[in-house]
Formats: structure tokens, C-alpha cells, sequence
């Protein structure tokens, strides 16, 4: 009997043993990650509680608009297929294909066509299970679907597929035989005849880069056509030429550009192309639209479209690397046992001739004779930056340009008439042309200064438009001599065109050239009457934008560090960057090989580098009751002394905890009567969305050109933020397509930095009016990813503040955009990681930019864990690691008094934006308490390891005493 | 005698030889490889409950080569191997715990995340560790429950 009750006894201990060893581990991971947890299972770590004898205060300080979810799924379906309509471009529409007639019988070929693309993987992926197809949406609007067709694409169509090796991401678009298609399915198409619609797929997202080489693209590049594809295409057009089909519509359902030179192939007879991007959830409506004539096209490219993709200096160099890739390792890196994060970089040869900059550019000295190498064609350019068709026409007129001096800008107004049949938009461009000198400061011949969309406009209507340039648009950097922006002398000519192309060509007519007085060089005729010169300077200005109008500060170089060619410790490395004085001396025609020249440059690849300590620095004051309440502070500036109170409550380990715990949200901390706060990802989806709300690509978003649109659709994401629990945003992405081939294109808005800049300020706008904070990335300079984790990017700094940072200084800059919270990217830059780059985040942000808020980084304790270091990081600026921090992460750095009062400053800055511009702290009054709580997940993990434990420890002790006794029996 | 019982006791003494072993390797390859690119620096935890459990698991084994697991320590033996199991299993789990991220990026896959030997070394053998240490101490048990009945036996006959 006793040995029966000893043995259970013993397996009881054995069990809960288990129980509780499994339960400790449990415990320990989903504390350590229950900011993650609370905001997956939407449940609070808080309640507030009401003072006795509290006064009614209105404590909705972000009122929402929709109250369910069919009310927020409906307006916001509703706005998506608006902005797909109003972003397509139509890029070719030969004998007015489209629109279609009513009620035409359709054939949907490709395998894009039943399986399209909605969104991208990665951060901005979406739950697309419920959205509709094409076919649905075109049969809304009365058209026929070959169903035989349809079905078989159904059955035997998608096939595309991505192989990983390495840093290569290999997709192919296994397109289905011609032959096969054409013979399982030609009975039909004599049914569905009015056009034979193509839908032309490509995947793109998060972690790598598109295919340079490897993939089926006829070319070995995933944006080429692949052989299937164009078999398609041209048995297509031997059944158009046989009567069968009417017409040929392609549909370029892709984030990357597609290269287009197919549609300059006489053997292929594609009648209309149109740009439709990644759709989002009701994209396809907005298509079926367009294609309807319901709504008139009105989208212009945000990309260059080119016939050749690896023709720009960019590509160029990029396809010169090994295995194709933008990332190559230190020739040395192997002698020097660098981790992954510390062996790769990348360069940025091309300077600021990015997209356009560089076509329309390099067309000009083609043109007017100073480029004489007879090495470019402008055929290269398939369609330019800016270009996009209407169902109707317009014309300009009454073009001028008033300076006004006192505020810095210019007034560009001119007169669009609507000249065709059908009522439209016009997209109105403003360009800017700076005065090159040979061998000076790089200065591109075209760059996008202002843009505005008329009204509207029925056939024979007109409408004054007034667009206003900045100023300062018209300064150029030069890292080299002066060490700040400068104005050349020379003319600053303003003209406004329906693309850059058109735009340089009206330039080129201003200064007398003509496509007869050039040998034909130019490829058009311009428009003298719209262009001017605005600007006129005699001699070079180095004063007039040296100085930031936000803080006063004297604006110079920051980035030589990041520049080879500057940078102290290279060694014997160099970069040539691509200089118009030369364009073929300087162009890529080798990998640029670059090794660890020295003990200097790999000591800046290491994390933990030494913290200075001063005599002089101050301990700041922790633990200090003064009753001080975070919703007090609401509307006081950042400066405003009473923050000193409510900092001085705080303890240095609740600092620790509120910034190295930060992922996906930020935790309650009741003695200041902060709520936690609960974050998402995704720039054109709320990530795992119960409304499964999605967007188009952000492409399209800008290809609008309507920033009132943009605000739109950063309210309506914050709407459905807020529905779902979340009142920060990792949102939106904001760095440069500078190749085609950048993986996450569907997460940026464009080559070209103005109109990225003016998108984004339009979406922190509209997301900040609803409580959601915005969080601007990848800062900086993320614009490709393979091997995006420590990638060293080189590059100089006329490129990095004239492109690619840019749009971060338009956003951050509390006199324009005013957001306040920015995610640093994965990678380096020159050798330093760019959230312990203080030069970044402490001098350029808000040294010069006044920049108010907060820097997170992106995934700490993931991807980022080795080189994205809390000492590092803190120290240079960053304020929060999106990662699993606790009370005890910063303790090793608490002896520095300089690195605490950093933290302090981080914790400022974090709360500071919380208390006004997140909802969180809607409902907290300055009579409520914040008080924390355990979170049922973890209260059940609680009381399950106390339980586990206790029973473990009672059927350790009765087995013992069992045995005891049978021992004495 | 003292050799007898301990070759009777041989296939637990191997069994929780072989876990101590296995924990043993594991730490080292644990503290020679343990810091990766999503983990920069090693779990005290995991460090702690594997040196708990080889010390534990010595001093069992300590026990056995000397005779004296048939003395005072006999009563409780059993229960001391499952704390070395328990150890173990504390020492593999936290482990597993302190990769939560780089298992989830290689679930997740945006960066192609793959599964190192490395990794995947440790995982088996801190897992082999605390399965022989359970091997052990149910094997050590069922011949402590087998010698009673024999005893009860003789004492009935």
C-alpha cells in the first residue's frame, strides 16, 4: 500500500516537475515579449481609474469616424478603388483601345489575371483571402469573362515561384506554354473577342532584392519578359491580325517597373498598357473603372519606365557584381572574421543621377553637344518620369513665374484647359533646372520642384492653377568646397510639363534648341512660352542656405565618414561616382572592390565602441515624488520645465524598461499615468488587420499626384488602426526606388525625392489627425535589400541630402511635415550603424531639422541583435529598440552620467510624443490613475507555474514521507 | 557487492554518463557558438542549469561508483535523477528560448533565415541530454521497485 502511494506520489513529482520546468521557460520568453503578446491578443496591461469627485473632461482627444467594422470596410473599399483609378497610368493606348465599349466580352490571359498581386510579402503583407478578382470586378461593371479561359488559368496558371541561395532571391514566372494555353483554350476566345486582356505579374517584398540574373526573364532578369510571355503575346497578336481578337490590353500588375521594350516590338501589337501596381483590396474595381471610361486616367509615373534596366549607372554597376547582386563582401573580410553583419557594402556610384536625374540629364548634354560619346540613347527611356495618358487632352497657357522674396518661394501659375471630348484631371509638373558648371557641383538637368491636380474639368473648361516652389529647392549641397548649400551662378529656369521629358525639352526650347538645330538629338519640339527663368545669379551664393531656418544652425558637412572618397580611415580605397564633366570616364565599368583598409575602419564595423566620460556631467534625479501626471503635459512644448518633475518620478530601471522594451508597443508605467501603447507594421495594411483593410502600392499612391488623396489614405489607415487597438503606425516607407530592382518598391513611393517627400507629409497628416503616429523608415538610405542586416552603403553626401534624405527633412521638420517618430533601417552607413550614427539622428535630424520626436530601431533583438547595441544606440540617439529589453537591460552604461541623461532625454522625447499624438492617452484625464495589470495570458501562465510548482513540491515531500515510513515499518 | 549493484545499476549509470556527456558538449558548443547574429550574448539560464545539471549529474554518478547510492542517498537517488532530468530539460528550453527570435525568423523566412548545423546541433543534443537523464532515472527507479519485490518476495517465501 505505502509503495503504491510512494510511486504515485513519485510520478506526480515528475509530472509537475515538467510542468513547472516548461511553465519557467514560459514564462520567462512571454514576459520578456509581453508588449508583443498584449498587442497579438489585442488585451490591455492597464486600466484607468476615475478620482473620486473627478470632473467630466472631454478625454476623446482623437475622436474616430467609423464605429464598426462594416462602416470602416465600406468607406475604406471605397477609397482604395478611388485611388487605384486615380493612380493607374496609361502608358499606351493606340487607336483608342480604351476605354471599352459597354458590355464587352472579355478574355483574361496570364496567370497574373487569377492570381494577381494585391500587396507584397514582408511588413506590408495583408490578409487577401477575401478580396475580388478581376474577374468580379469587371463583370460588376457589365463586361463578359470568358469563364472556360478563366478557369483553366484556375487550374493550371500560377506557377510562380522564388528560390532562396544565400543573398539571392531567384523568382521565376514559370508562365505556362503558349502552345498549351492557345490549344486547351482557343475554342472560346471567338466568344470573348472584344480584347484579349494580359495580366503581367511580379512579386516583390521584404528581405531581398529582385532577380538581376537567374531568373526566366529573356534576359535573365525577373523584369524582362520571359520567353512564355512573349510567345503569349505574339500569338495574341496573330489571332488579332486573324480577326479573333479586336484588341490587346496588358495590365502591368507589379510594385518593381517592369522593362517595357516589347512595346516598341512591331511583332507584338499591345494596343493599350497600363501601370496598375499591387491593387490593395478593391484595386481591381478601380481598374475595371478605368477601363470602363467610368473614370478618366489621370495617374502619372513615379518611376522611369525604361527599354534597357540595366542602362542607368546604378544597374550598371550593380549587374557588374558578383552573382548580380547590389551587396559584395569586403575583398578582405575573410582575414578579418566579420560576421554577416559587418562583411557586406554596397556604393552608390551614380551620385545623384538616380531614375530621371540621370536619363534626361545625360539627354541634355547629348543635345546641346556636351556629351559627344555617342554611347546614350535616349531610346533607353521607354516612358519618362511623369508620363501618363488621359482619355482627353490639355493644354497650358499663361505660364509665369512671381518671386516672392519675402517668403522665400515662387508662385508658378498657369491656365489647363481640358481640350478633348471627355472630362478629366490634369497632373500639372513644375521643374527645375539649376546651372551646371563643368566640372562643379552635380547638378541634374530636371528635378521635380512642385505639382498640382486641377479639379475636374469638363470638355472646353479651364482652371488657373498656382503652384508654389520653395526656395530652398534651389540650393545644391557641395560636400567638396564649400561644405553646405550653395546657389551657383548662373540661370534657375521653372517650367512646367506633362512629364520630365516634355519639361526638359521646354527648357531646351527656352534656350533656343530645336530637334532641326541639334541633328535631330532632340526628340521633340519644346515649349519656350512655358519655361523661365526665374532665378539669375551672378555670382555663387554660400550663405543664403548654410544656415537651417528650423534651429539656426550652421549647416555643413556631416557625412564624410560615409563617403570613401572622404572618409579618413580608407586607405586606399576609392569610389568614382558618375559626374556629367565626364560621363563615360566616370562610368561604372568594373565592381567597385572595396576592402577593410585598417584597424580604424574595422574598429568602426564593432559594436560597443567606448562611451566618453566627462567630469562635468550631471546625474540626472530618479525617484523623486512630485504627483506629476503625463496627461499634464499634454500641449506643453518639449522644453517646458515642468517635464523636469515628471522625469525626476521616474526611476532609471522604468526608463530602461519603457526604451529597450519596445516592440510593437511600449509598456504602462503607472507612476507617471502612462498607458501602454500598442504599435503595427505595414505601409499600406494595418498588419493582420481584422478588417483585412489594404491599399495599392505606394506607387500609386503617389503616381496620383493628389496630395489631398494621400491624406485620405493616411486617415483612413489610422481609422482602421484605431479599430484594431493600435495607435502607432510603422508607417510610412519613405526611402528612394533608386534601381528597378529594389525589393521592397511596393512599401516607397518613387525615384524621385520631392514627390516622396510631399506624399509622405500628406500621409503623416492624415494619420496624425486621428492619434496614430506615424513612424517615418527606413532612415536612412534602406533603399535595397539583400544582405540588409550591417550592409555598409558608401556613398557622398550631395546624393545623401539631395535624394535620399530628402524626404525624411520634409517630414521631420516641424515647419512642414511635423512627425515625430522614425524607424533607422538595418543598415550602415559607411561603417556605422545608422541608429548609432549620431551624425543622422543627433546632428542632421535634430541639429538641423528641429526634429521633436522619437527614433526607433528596427528589429533589435531579431535581425539587428548583434550590432543594434543599447550602448551604441542610446548614446547616438536612438530612443527605442523595437525589441525585448527589461528593468535591467542599461544597467551596465548606468555609471556613465552622460549615457543616463541620454536615456533620460529617449524617455522625454518618447513621452513627449505619446501624450500628444497617440490616442492611448484617450481617456486619461488629469484626475484618472493609470494603474497596471496582469494580463489574463499572463495570469493563467502565473497561477498555472504557482500551482505546478506547489503540487510539485507537495509530491516531493508525501513521496519522501511515504518512503520514510515504509523505511521505519 | 558494490561491483554487483553497479552492474545492475550499469544501463542507468550509462544512461545518466551519457546525459552528462551530452550536456557537457552541449555547453561547450553552446559557449563556443552561442552568439549569433540574433543572439549576441549567451543565457546565463542555459548556462546555469547545464553546469547544474553536469554537476548534479556528477555527483549521482559519484554516488553510483562508490557504493554509497545503497546507502543514506538510496531513499532519494531516483528523485536527484529527476532533478538532473529536470535541470536538463530547464537547460534545453531555455535555450530554445533565448533563439525565440532567429526561430521565428527562419518560420517567418523574410530574410531567408535557414537552419544552421550549429543550431540545430544543440538543439538535439541538449534535447538527447535530458531524455537519457529521464532514461536514467525511470531505469534507475524500475530497478529499485524490481530489487523491492524481489526482497518482498523472499521475505513472503
Amino acid at each position: 500500500m505505502h509503495k503504491s502511494h510512494a510511486t504515485l506520489w513519485k510520478r506526480l513529482f515528475v509530472l509537475f516537475l515538467t510542468f513547472t520546468c516548461v511553465l519557467t521557460a514560459a514564462y520567462d520568453v512571454t514576459t520578456a515579449n509581453s508588449v508583443m503578446i498584449n498587442k497579438a491578443l489585442n488585451v490591455r496591461a492597464f486600466k484607468v481609474v476615475e478620482m473620486a469627485g473627478a470632473e467630466n473632461t472631454d478625454t476623446n482627444y482623437f475622436p474616430t469616424k467609423y464605429q464598426t467594422a462594416e462602416q470602416l470596410s465600406t468607406a475604406a473599399e471605397a477609397l482604395c478603388r478611388l485611388v487605384e483609378g486615380e493612380g493607374l497610368v496609361i502608358l499606351t493606348n493606340h487607336n483608342n483601345a480604351l476605354p471599352l465599349p459597354s458590355g464587352a466580352k472579355i478574355s483574361f490571359f496570364a496567370q497574373g489575371a487569377v492570381s494577381p498581386n494585391y500587396g507584397s510579402t514582408g511588413s506590408s503583407a495583408a490578409n487577401v483571402a477575401s478580396y475580388g478578382s478581376f474577374r468580379s470586378a469587371f463583370e460588376s461593371k457589365g463586361f463578359s469573362v470568358n469563364g472556360d479561359l478563366w478557369d483553366y488559368y484556375l487550374q493550371n496558371g500560377n506557377s510562380r515561384t522564388n528560390t532562396v541561395d544565400g543573398l539571392a532571391k531567384t523568382y521565376r514566372m514559370n508562365e505556362p506554354d503558349w502552345l498549351s494555353v492557345e490549344g486547351a483554350t482557343s475554342s472560346s476566345y471567338e466568344r470573348y473577342s472584344d480584347a484579349a486582356i494580359v495580366v503581367l505579374s511580379r512579386d516583390s517584398g521584404e528581405g531581398f532584392d529582385v532577380s538581376v540574373q537567374g531568373s526566366d526573364g529573356k534576359d535573365g532578369s525577373y523584369l524582362a519578359l520571359t520567353p512564355n510571355e512573349e510567345a503569349m503575346l505574339a500569338g495574341l497578336t496573330k489571332l488579332k491580325e486573324s480577326g479573333v481578337f479586336k484588341r490587346i490590353i496588358l495590365l502591368l500588375n507589379s510594385a518593381v517597373p517592369m522593362q517595357l521594350d516589347f512595346l516598341f516590338d512591331p511583332q507584338l501589337q499591345v494596343d493599350a498598357c497600363m501601370w496598375i501596381g499591387n491593387m490593395g483590396m478593391t484595386g481591381a474595381l478601380g481598374v475595371a473603372d478605368v477601363v470602363a471610361g467610368d473614370v478618366n486616367p489621370s495617374g502619372r509615373l513615379t518611376d522611369t519606365y525604361t527599354t534597357r534596366q540595366l542602362s542607368s549607372p546604378a544597374m550598371t554597376s550593380w549587374a557588374l557584381n558578383n552573382k548580380g547582386l547590389f551587396a559584395q563582401e569586403y575583398t578582405n573580410a575573410a582575414a578579418y572574421d566579420l560576421n554577416n553583419s559587418q562583411k557586406y557594402y554596397g556604393a552608390y556610384v551614380e551620385g545623384i543621377y538616380v531614375g530621371y536625374r540621370y536619363y534626361e540629364t545625360r539627354y541634355e548634354d547629348v543635345v546641346t553637344g556636351r556629351d559627344t560619346s555617342g554611347k546614350f540613347d535616349y531610346a533607353s527611356v521607354a516612358f519618362p518620369f511623369g508620363y501618363g495618358l488621359s482619355y482627353t487632352t490639355f493644354d497650358y497657357s499663361d505660364f509665369a513665374v512671381q518671386n516672392d522674396v519675402a517668403q522665400d518661394c515662387y508662385h508658378v501659375t498657369l491656365t489647363v484647359a481640358n481640350t478633348g471630348n471627355m472630362a478629366g484631371r490634369e497632373v500639372v509638373q513644375v521643374y527645375l533646372q539649376k546651372p551646371y558648371l563643368e566640372g562643379g557641383v552635380e547638378k541634374a538637368a530636371v528635378e521635380l520642384v512642385g505639382f498640382a491636380k486641377t479639379s475636374q474639368l469638363q470638355p472646353g473648361d479651364k482652371e488657373t492653377v498656382n503652384i508654389l516652389v520653395r526656395g530652398e529647392t534651389f540650393r545644391s549641397y557641395d560636400a567638396e568646397e564649400a561644405q553646405t548649400y550653395v546657389l551657383d551662378p548662373g540661370d534657375y529656369y521653372l517650367t512646367v510639363g506633362h512629364n520630365a521629358h516634355d519639361a526638359l525639352n521646354n527648357i531646351m526650347a527656352k534656350k533656343g534648341y530645336t530637334p532641326e538645330n541639334t541633328d535631330q538629338r532632340m526628340t521633340a519640339s519644346g515649349k519656350g512660352e512655358l519655361a523661365s527663368v526665374a532665378m539669375h545669379l551672378e555670382e555663387r551664393d554660400s550663405t543664403r542656405y548654410a544656415i537651417s531656418p528650423e534651429t539656426g544652425t550652421q549647416i555643413t558637412n556631416l557625412f564624410d565618414y560615409a563617403d570613401m572618397n572622404r572618409y579618413e580611415n580608407r586607405g586606399e580605397n576609392s569610389v568614382t561616382y558618375v559626374s556629367r564633366s565626364d560621363w563615360e570616364g566616370t562610368w561604372p565599368r568594373e565592381s567597385v572592390q572595396l576592402k577593410i583598409a585598417n584597424d580604424q575602419m574595422l574598429m568602426g564595423l564593432k559594436s560597443h565602441k567606448a562611451l566618453p566620460v566627462s567630469a562635468e556631467d550631471v546625474s540626472p534625479n530618479y525617484n523623486m515624488p512630485s504627483g506629476s501626471q503625463l496627461i499634464a503635459m499634454r500641449g506643453l512644448p518639449y522644453d517646458h520645465s515642468v517635464w523636469e518633475l515628471l522625469l525626476d518620478q521616474m526611476t532609471y530601471e522604468e526608463q530602461a524598461l519603457l526604451i529597450s522594451n519596445a516592440a510593437f508597443g511600449t509598456n504602462t508605467l503607472d507612476t507617471i499615468g502612462l498607458k501602454g501603447t500598442k504599435a503595427s507594421d505595414g505601409p499600406t495594411a494595418v498588419s493582420a488587420s481584422v478588417t483585412a483593410v489594404s491599399f495599392p502600392s505606394e506607387g500609386i499612391w503617389a503616381s496620383s499626384f493628389d496630395e489631398a488623396l494621400i491624406e485620405q489614405i493616411g486617415e483612413m489607415l489610422a481609422e482602421d488602426a484605431r479599430f484594431n487597438g493600435i495607435d502607432t503606425m510603422y508607417a510610412p516607407g519613405i526611402n528612394i526606388h533608386r534601381t528597378p530592382f529594389g525589393g521592397r518598391a511596393h512599401e516607397y513611393f518613387s525615384e524621385d525625392p520631392y514627390l516622396t517627400a510631399i506624399a509622405t507629409v500628406a500621409e503623416v497628416r492624415g494619420m496624425q489627425s486621428k492619434g496614430v503616429v506615424p513612424t517615418l523608415k527606413h532612415f536612412a538610405f534602406n533603399d535595397e535589400e539583400s544582405a540588409r542586416n550591417g550592409i555598409c552603403i558608401w556613398l557622398n553626401e550631395q546624393a545623401a541630402r539631395e535624394i535620399y534624405l530628402l524626404p525624411f527633412e520634409y517630414a521631420m521638420r516641424p515647419s512642414i511635415g511635423g512627425a515625430v517618430a522614425c524607424m533607422s533601417s538595418f543598415n550602415r552607413v559607411g561603417t556605422l550603424w545608422t541608429g548609432a550614427s549620431s551624425a543622422l539622428q543627433q546632428k542632421l535630424a535634430r541639429g538641423e531639422w528641429d526634429y521633436q520626436g522619437y527614433f526607433i530601431t528596427d528589429m533589435a533583438s531579431s535581425n539587428g541583435a548583434l550590432f543594434m547595441t543599447y550602448d551604441d544606440g542610446v548614446f547616438n540617439g536612438t530612443d527605442l529598440f523595437l525589441g525585448s529589453g527589461s528593468k535591467t537591460a542599461l544597467k551596465e552604461w548606468k555609471p556613465n552620467l552622460a549615457y543616463r541623461n541620454r536615456v533620460r532625454e529617449a524617455v522625454h522625447r518618447v513621452l513627449y510624443t505619446i501624450v500628444n499624438y497617440s490616442a492611448a492617452m484617450n481617456g486619461v484625464s488629469q484626475t484618472s490613475q493609470v494603474v497596471s495589470v496582469m494580463p489574463w495570458w499572463q495570469m493563467t501562465l502565473a497561477i498555472a507555474f504557482g500551482v505546478s510548482a506547489l503540487l510539485m513540491a507537495v509530491s516531493l515531500v508525501l513521496c519522501l514521507t511515504k518512503r520514510l515510513k515504509k523505511k521505519e515499518q | 557487492m558494490k561491483q554487483r549493484e553497479i552492474h545492475e545499476q550499469k544501463s542507468s549509470l550509462g544512461m545518466l554518463m551519457g546525459a552528462i556527456t551530452l550536456e557537457a558538449v552541449s555547453l561547450i558548443l553552446y559557449l563556443l557558438m552561442g552568439v549569433t547574429e540574433f543572439t549576441p550574448t549567451l543565457s546565463s539560464m542555459v548556462i546555469g542549469f547545464a553546469v547544474g545539471t553536469v554537476l548534479l549529474g556528477a555527483m549521482v554518478a559519484v554516488l553510483f561508483f562508490t557504493g554509497r547510492a545503497n546507502g543514506v542517498a538510496d531513499k532519494t537517488l531516483d528523485l536527484i535523477l529527476y532533478l538532473v532530468y529536470g535541470a536538463g530539460l530547464l537547460s534545453w528550453l531555455f535555450f530554445l528560448t533565448s533563439e525565440i527570435y532567429y526561430i521565428t525568423n527562419i518560420l517567418v523566412a523574410i530574410d531567408g533565415t535557414k537552419l544552421s548545423m550549429s543550431f540545430l546541433a544543440m538543439v538535439i543534443l541538449f534535447l538527447l541530454a535530458w531524455v537519457l537523464a529521464l532514461a536514467s532515472a525511470i531505469k534507475y527507479g524500475k530497478q529499485k521497485e524490481d530489487k523491492t519485490k524481489d526482497v518482498r518476495g523472499n521475505q513472503n517465501a
